[in-house]
């Protein structure tokens, strides 16, 4: 009785998928890496000359010692980091870009946090480190793979391991979950608490338009972004995990990312991390229905 | 081997989770569980302030911008959040902003820091505040609470 249900739970993370939404997972993922840290990285002296305005939010242990690492090193650190991350956009030995890349980004976000808003990392550090561990995501839509194909003439349809994807997913529907958690004891079902967020000025979290949109301060729409929020937030982790119910919530998780990015003013790895991931719930035949359906001609 | 890494990786983020919720809650403080991802548990606009500031600049024109167009760091889609967050929770952020743009210009300008008071449905500026920014550093400017 206990047996079948472990195995079951086991089965996601076991054997081999299809390769499609992993791959299209990992190059949103570094793409929104390289658009949050490299201007960090490129605008080097403004975050990481001797004498800048820091801050602690990572490893204290870095932060302290920054002053001790030559800013020759630094530069070079900052490159290597820099190519990790092309080389995980473009799929090339996604093992050996993760470790390079995710060491250089975590000493770069210990060293200063300051332009780099801490919330939108704590994912960046999960799946990085699953990367490193793991390996794979390179089996489709990438360099290593074009040239495997090139090399051996491989006409099959490309398959990747479900241990990452299967806890990339989890970590990202966790962190989606457990926000709605954190709003339920923080009083949202009570507060109407999008009431505020969409009241906010312009300049502050709130995109223009909704600024200057008073259709988008009523009553009704806050209302219904405030429950429509927890609804997400709590039931599509779940029904996310059911084929009865996947696409349904697929659709509901991917229009609440969608009008997060379109109303508020979040870091894009924000959204690449968690509307990307959110992907990686298809199952194989709705993978291959969707490749199907996006085929043919309209 | 792969089971028992799946199972330790569920756990450890099941209680990083908890740790952020329950535990604090519980026993009014948390367990350091190391790895970076557990640090601050996962949180999205639970607590949003009543009150904000925004901060914008007027140069020699005279025209008032948004503080953001004065630091080099781009922020591709969030850039008046980065520095209104910034500037909110590290008050030197904005000596800094002016020894960066006063060095790489050369010009003096004036900080404008707007406060406002966020009610449900609406925001009404509650206090202004004028700060100078030159060769000097920065420092109060023409200060006149509303």
């Amino acid at each position: 009785m206990v047996r079948p249900a472990i195995d079951r739970f086991f089965r996601a993370f076991e054997g081999t998928r299809n390769a499609y939404p992993v791959a299209v997972f990992r190059i949103a993922f570094y793409v929104g890496i390289a658009l949050h840290f490299f201007p960090s990285l490129l605008w080097f002296d403004e975050g990481y000359r001797p004498g800048a305005l820091r801050s602690d939010e990572w490893s204290e242990w870095l932060f302290g010692h920054f002053w001790r690492f030559p800013q020759r090193d630094l530069h070079l650190l900052a490159v290597l980091t820099i190519v990790a991350c092309v080389m995980g956009i473009v799929g090339v030995l996604p093992r050996v870009a993760a470790i390079v890349g995710g060491i250089g980004l975590y000493c770069f976000a210990s060293f200063n946090a300051l332009h780099l808003q801490t919330l939108a990392l704590v994912e960046t550090w999960a799946i990085l480190l699953l990367s490193m561990i793991c390996g794979g995501g390179a089996e489709a839509l990438s360099v290593q793979a074009l040239v495997r194909r090139w090399k051996t003439g491989a006409a099959a349809p490309p398959r990747e391991s479900r241990l990452f994807a299967g806890l990339v997913l989890y970590q990202v529907l966790l962190a989606v979950f457990f926000a709605g958690v954190e709003k339920v004891l923080a009083g949202w079902p009570f507060t109407n608490e999008m009431s505020i967020v969409l009241s906010y000025p312009r300049g502050f979290l709130v995109r223009d338009w909704v600024a200057g949109s008073s259709f988008m301060h009523g009553w009704l729409v806050t209302h219904f972004a405030t429950w429509f929020t927890m609804l997400v937030e709590l039931g599509t982790p779940i029904a996310l995990l059911f084929k009865r119910t996947r696409l349904v919530a697929l659709v509901l998780y991917q229009a609440f990312f969608l009008g997060i990015v379109a109303m508020l003013e979040v870091p894009p790895l924000f959204y690449f991390t968690f509307a990307f991931g959110g992907l990686l719930a298809l199952d194989d035949e709705e993978v291959d229905r969707l490749c199907a359906r996006l085929r043919r001609p309209s | 081997m792969r089971r028992a890494f799946v199972a330790v990786w569920v756990v450890l983020g099941l209680a990083g989770a908890l740790d952020h919720t329950i535990a604090e809650r519980a026993f009014g403080a948390r367990i350091d569980l190391m790895l970076p991802h557990l640090k601050y548990g996962y949180v999205m606009f639970n607590e949003n302030p009543r009150t904000v500031s925004v901060f914008s600049y007027a140069g020699a024109d005279g025209a008032r911008h948004d503080l953001a167009d004065l630091v080099a760091t781009p922020a591709p889609g969030y850039a008046h959040a980065r520095v209104a967050i910034d500037a909110s929770f590290m008050p030197a952020y904005l000596a800094e902003v002016c020894l960066r743009a006063e060095r790489a210009t050369h010009q003096e300008y004036d900080f404008f820091v707007d406060t406002y008071q966020v009610d449900p449905g609406s925001s009404t500026l509650a206090s202004s505040k004028v700060l100078h920014c030159s060769p000097r550093g920065l420092r109060d400017g023409a200060a006149g609470d509303r």
